[in-house]
């Protein structure tokens, strides 16, 4: 039987080779997300490895054609079992617990019983949250391209013998742990502090107020406090991939664009900036997505007012021990959030870059 | 022809204290083809960009079409550029990288689509048009920088280096696309090159320059028969440069006497009175090998040294009484059995073949790099 | 999320250490909720502070032999909040260390635990499916101690063993979050009041009342303590909190509250990082922590602690054995031991808490006069009186609560 196995898959290595890479995974990820338990799951995981030892098998017997056509199965299969453990059944036990009911509160199984009403309520007792948390991680992102592309461009264009100095203060914050630099902040804009001083100082309290961005000549505990924390965490995050594209950009293109009777500024508009937008692109999913879920600056630098979804979901996981609805709402989360992706890489695609 | 396009009147870059372009005093002719030649360094490509706007002079002015155009920007110059390696912007389409230049100058669509159609058929494009550049092949990817220059009608064409980047095969088949579409559109081509071979093959007129200064301009012919410096006749061609000092004149010639030992007669452009120290300029493929002296002062005599057979020629390397080596590209297929290392032999020239200079060479006999392209070849 | 900080005070301690000790606290309340690891990290770093030193040899703090002591042997953990016992530092030989020296018993002290709620989702997967956890002792809050006896995730004690139990404060006998008082023996306890600076209030404050004062808006705390918070309200608002059983008699509090938190007036919800915001004055006033507010106290003499004339809300933190504790006989030597005045004392000493164990004063007073006087560390039956437990909660009825609150603080 195994020699019949053996031999067939001497003739269609790369058949054998994908068949063995789905079983593992399929096997991994079903282990991974406890349908198979006890005597069950050890037998999963004995064919799991009996398939890696036939795969194995099958390449040492066979020619050096066998071992060329199983190779790439081969070197994909730690990838995607990796995925499979780590990735696919993790999602999967997910979605399932999103469906679920707790028999109890604290009960630590819940029941799979195609429970939509989490989903329900995420929608309709977590609608501020949401829209919060898209509110704010959308203006901080407009804000770190706003601040961040001047900053990558000076860096990449104008840097000199200094780019790698500049780069390195651009990722010198990250030396620090995420919450102390966030917690810092709080003292910068605290009622008394620098910020808040420098504002009185220069008179310019009155403007940020009808802007919205102090309240009653505050700037700790407002929503501006929150988006500018997502600035300044998510910064690097922008001025990175920008920085890379920018400075892919051959700059005898802008010569090449003055040359053929476009200004400076058109010349940056229609052959830097198209140039660049991979690096923008990458930047805006790099900083959205983790901001959108983030929770900790309308933690320490927001009030009751601002929370975002990601202190909802928090609340609901560890206050609430409504893990079934805490699912929910980061399925609805990320629902959202690749709906998202999937519209902008529409627009700002990077297929036809070269 | 009498049009002049383009004027350099005495201009001058420095860069801090390094001078860059010393004096550039000379016009451009309206449809031609006008090359910079020079060794990298020389200022010539700085030369270029003063022309397109890319560096302004530190002194004197740019004249395009007789307007001073010294301290305008490049995007308000009618001169376009092929830069060396096409700066083609890869974001987007042949087309669309042809239209970029009248689109930039709010050209009417109706006007310059024609326009944009006829330039791809000119350097044979059309139906790449929708491709993207890295779609190309570097002689392709050339031909989109020819065209997107060419369509906006430049008063010249400037071209940084542009056949460099090609492999040698595709470089020769360029030089004549080139030409042709210099024919057929009829711009002023402004070429910078450092390859002599590029620039006689393609040139109306060539501008040798060295170390920021202009050597010599004139047509292919002139540059290559009468230099006018000893750089000129080293950098243009192969050529044996025989140190000597003015003894006479007979007729039109001037008699020397060579530092090797005999008189010879040479033609010359420059007064020069008796005991000036001259050097003659000798053309390889202008010597014939002879067993026997040739009496009128037309030969010389030295020892072969080397022979390389090239198939319809020989490069000979003869050794003469100074000890400076010369090189003669002779015929073969005659019997010229004498001519193996070692022995003994006459080197003689036409009349008119051999031209006088000023000055001695820093090396006697053939430059350096003869030597060199002949050694190479000998391995190979 | 919350963090008690039991606070390090004493007389002979800089205030240098204190602050950093505040400042080390805050972060690792903060880092809690999202970095375990980096928690659990500094956690234990600060529990071998106090464990890994050799014992010291100083015979005057170290007393003599305690009943059910002496080379037993065994091992013992105990995990507890961060900066809650004395370490040894400065000559002084810590709790943990005397303790291994009169026992023999080989003690692991982490301060892994730093919040109850995160403490909670991080054993329910193993104590629900009914298997053991590594630490032998735990720390939980009163309230959270009560859902735990409910779940029935605890051993009950063996108070046979622990002679010394009857040192236990007669307020704490027999609580309401364990009738039978046969699961727990608090650790430390303390109050929640109302804690503000004088500077920006601009006066001294006596009632819960002057949290809602418009004077205040935007300058007003409050703790994310659910029972801390709507306890103290609920007392002002004449609710007798030690008898809730349904949502409906508290709701008032949680309306109150709501209609502050719209308006504006309350500025944020904090667990123990609130002792800037109160020093520098973005907040005026807050619900706090009786120690915590001591110790800030000290380095701004603006800031200060009241018991509301209402009254204020009393908590404990306790000992229990989680199910399935292997090390049960030494655990029972080690509350034997703390429940002894003379440890007790020393603990008090550095941790400024009020001690669950009667006589402790007299120990205090022979090492610190000042702090056994200190009111908030040994408050008079008066004050006492004026006290009251938050009720323990059914599960539907916590579950509604928590939910109320949580939608408050904006979560």
């Amino acid at each position: 039987m195994s020699s019949a196995v053996v031999r067939w898959g001497v003739r269609r290595p790369e058949m054998l080779g994908l068949g063995a890479l789905l079983l593992a995974g399929g096997l991994l990820a079903a282990v991974g997300t406890r349908l198979l338990t006890g005597p069950l799951a050890v037998l999963a995981l004995g064919t799991v490895f009996a398939s890696i030892v036939a795969l194995v098998v099958v390449a040492t017997m066979g020619t050096p054609e066998t071992r060329r056509k199983i190779a790439p199965y081969g070197l994909l299969k730690p990838g995607m079992l990796w995925l499979a453990l780590f990735y696919l059944a993790p999602l999967f036990t997910l979605l399932r617990l999103s469906l679920s009911t707790l028999p109890s509160r604290f009960a630590v199984e819940a029941n799979f019983d195609w429970n939509f009403d989490n989903y329900v309520t995420a929608f309709t007792d977590f609608g501020p949250q949401f829209q919060r948390a898209f509110m704010y991680s959308g203006i901080a992102t407009i804000l770190t391209i706003a601040i961040g592309y001047p900053l990558a461009y000076v860096i990449a264009f104008r840097g000199g013998k200094f780019r790698n100095l500049l780069l390195g203060l651009v990722v010198i914050p990250f030396f620090t742990s995420y919450l102390i630099r966030t917690i810092a902040w709080r003292s910068i804009l605290s009622d008394n502090g620098i910020a808040t001083g420098m504002i009185g100082k220069f008179r310019l309290t009155w403007m940020l107020e009808t802007m919205g961005m102090m309240d009653n000549g505050r700037l700790i505990n407002t929503p501006a406090a929150v988006i500018f924390g997502l600035t300044y965490n998510f910064l690097p995050f922008m001025i990175l991939p920008i920085y890379v594209s920018l400075e892919k950009v051959d700059v005898r293109l802008v010569d090449a664009a003055k040359d053929l009777y476009s200004t400076s500024t058109s010349a940056f508009r229609k052959v830097v900036v198209p140039l660049s937008l991979p690096g923008v692109f990458a930047g805006t999913l790099l900083t959205f997505i983790p901001a959108a879920g983030d929770f900790v600056n309308a933690l320490y630098l927001g009030s009751p007012n601002t929370t975002m979804i990601g202190n909802s979901i928090q609340d609901q996981f560890l206050v609430q021990n409504n893990v079934p609805l805490a699912s929910a709402m980061s399925f609805v989360l990320m629902l959202i959030i690749t709906v998202f992706v999937i519209i902008y890489s529409r627009f700002f695609g990077t297929e036809d870059l070269a | 022809m009498s049009d002049v396009v383009i004027q350099l009147d005495h201009v001058q870059k420095s860069f801090g204290d390094f001078v860059a372009v010393e004096q550039a005093d000379f016009g451009i002719q309206q449809g031609e083809f006008f090359a910079m030649l020079g060794p990298s360094g020389c200022g010539k490509t700085t030369t270029l960009k003063m022309i397109a706007g890319f560096e302004q002079p530190t002194s004197g002015k740019v004249l395009l079409n007789g307007v001073d155009v010294s301290r305008v920007p490049p995007y308000k110059r009618n001169v376009n550029t092929v830069f060396q390696q096409y700066a083609l912007f890869p974001h987007m389409t042949v087309v669309d990288n042809v239209r970029f230049g009248p689109k930039s100058k709010k050209v009417p669509k109706s006007e310059y689509e024609p326009n944009v159609a006829q330039m791809l058929e000119v350097v044979r494009l059309s139906e790449f048009a929708d491709r993207k550049p890295t779609q190309l092949s570097g002689g392709q990817q050339q031909r989109v920088a020819l065209a997107r220059a060419l369509v906006n009608f430049p008063s010249a064409l400037l071209l940084d280096e542009p056949l460099a980047a090609l492999d040698l095969k595709l470089r020769e088949a360029m030089q004549f696309e080139l030409k042709r579409i210099q024919r057929e559109v009829g711009i002023t081509f402004v070429f910078v090159t450092h390859d002599q071979g590029e620039a006689l093959t393609m040139s109306d007129r060539i501008a040798v320059m060295s170390d920021g200064r202009v050597e010599q301009i004139g047509t292919p012919e002139e540059i290559y028969n009468s230099p006018a410096t000893l750089f000129v006749a080293g950098f243009i061609g192969s050529a044996n440069l025989l140190p000597g000092e003015v003894a006479g004149t007979d007729g039109d010639d001037t008699v020397v006497t060579l530092t090797a030992g005999p008189t010879v007669r040479a033609r010359t452009d420059i007064i020069r009175r008796v005991g000036d120290p001259v050097s003659v300029m000798l053309r390889p493929e202008r010597l014939t090998a002879t067993a026997e002296a040739r009496a009128d002062g037309r030969s010389i005599e030295g020892t072969v040294s080397d022979v390389v057979f090239q198939g319809a020629t020989a490069r000979i390397v003869v050794h003469l009484a100074d000890d400076s080596e010369v090189i003669a590209s002779v015929i073969t297929g005659t019997d010229l059995p004498f001519l193996h290392p070692g022995s003994s032999v006459h080197l003689s020239w036409d009349p008119g073949s051999a031209y006088m200079l000023a000055g001695w060479p820093r090396r006697p006999g053939a430059t350096a790099s003869d030597i060199d392209t002949l050694e190479e070849l000998a391995d190979s | 999320m919350t963090t008690r900080r039991p606070n390090p005070f004493t007389g002979p301690r800089s205030a240098m250490t204190r602050r950093q000790l505040l400042m080390r606290a805050g972060a690792l309340g903060a880092a809690g909720m999202t970095l375990p690891a980096f928690l659990a990290a500094c956690g234990s770093d600060g529990g071998s502070g106090a464990s890994a030193t050799t014992p010291g040899t100083t015979p005057g703090t170290t007393p003599g032999t305690t009943p059910g002591g002496g080379g037993a042997g065994g091992s013992l953990f105990f995990e507890n909040w961060p900066s809650y016992i004395d370490p040894t530092e400065d000559g002084a030989t810590g709790t943990v260390d005397r303790f291994k020296e009169a026992t023999g018993i080989d003690m692991r002290y982490t301060e892994a635990y730093n919040d109850n709620n995160e403490y909670f989702a991080k054993i329910q997967p193993l104590l629900g499916r009914g298997e053991p956890i590594d630490p032998d002792i735990i720390a939980p809050t009163s309230w959270l101690a009560n859902r735990l006896i409910r779940l029935e995730w605890l051993d009950k004690l063996p108070l046979d063993q622990v002679p010394n139990a009857a040192n236990l404060r007669a307020d704490l006998q027999n609580p309401a979050w364990d009738p039978t008082g046969e699961y727990s023996l608090p650790w430390q306890t303390g109050f929640a009041g109302i804690a503000y600076n004088s500077d920006a209030t601009g006066r001294e404050i006596t009632s819960v009342d002057d949290l809602f004062d418009p004077e205040f808006a935007g300058k007003v705390g409050a703790l994310t303590e659910m029972r801390d918070t709507i306890g103290v309200i609920a007392m002002s608002l004449g609710i007798d909190i030690s008898t809730l059983t349904t949502f409906d008699e508290a709701k008032p509090a949680f309306d109150k509250l709501q209609e502050a938190k719209d308006s504006g007036q309350i500025r944020r919800f904090h667990g123990n990082d609130y002792f800037d915001d109160l020093s520098n004055g973005n907040l005026a006033i807050t619900i706090g922590w009786s120690g915590d507010v001591a110790a800030i106290a000290r380095d701004n003499p603006a800031v200060k602690f009241v018991f509301p004339e209402s009254g204020a809300t009393s908590w404990a933190d306790t000992m229990v054995l989680p199910k399935g504790a292997k090390n049960v006989a030494q655990a029972a030597e080690w509350m034997n031991f703390v429940y002894d005045p003379v440890q007790a004392a020393q603990i008090t000493a550095w941790v400024g808490y009020v001690s669950p164990v009667d006589g402790v004063q007299d120990e205090v007073a022979k090492l610190d006069p000042d702090l056994a006087n200190d009111p908030l560390v040994f408050p008079d039956d008066a004050t006492l009186a004026n006290t009251q437990g938050f009720a323990p909660l059914a599960e539907d009825v916590e579950a509604e609560y928590d939910a109320a609150f949580s939608a408050i603080t904006g979560a």
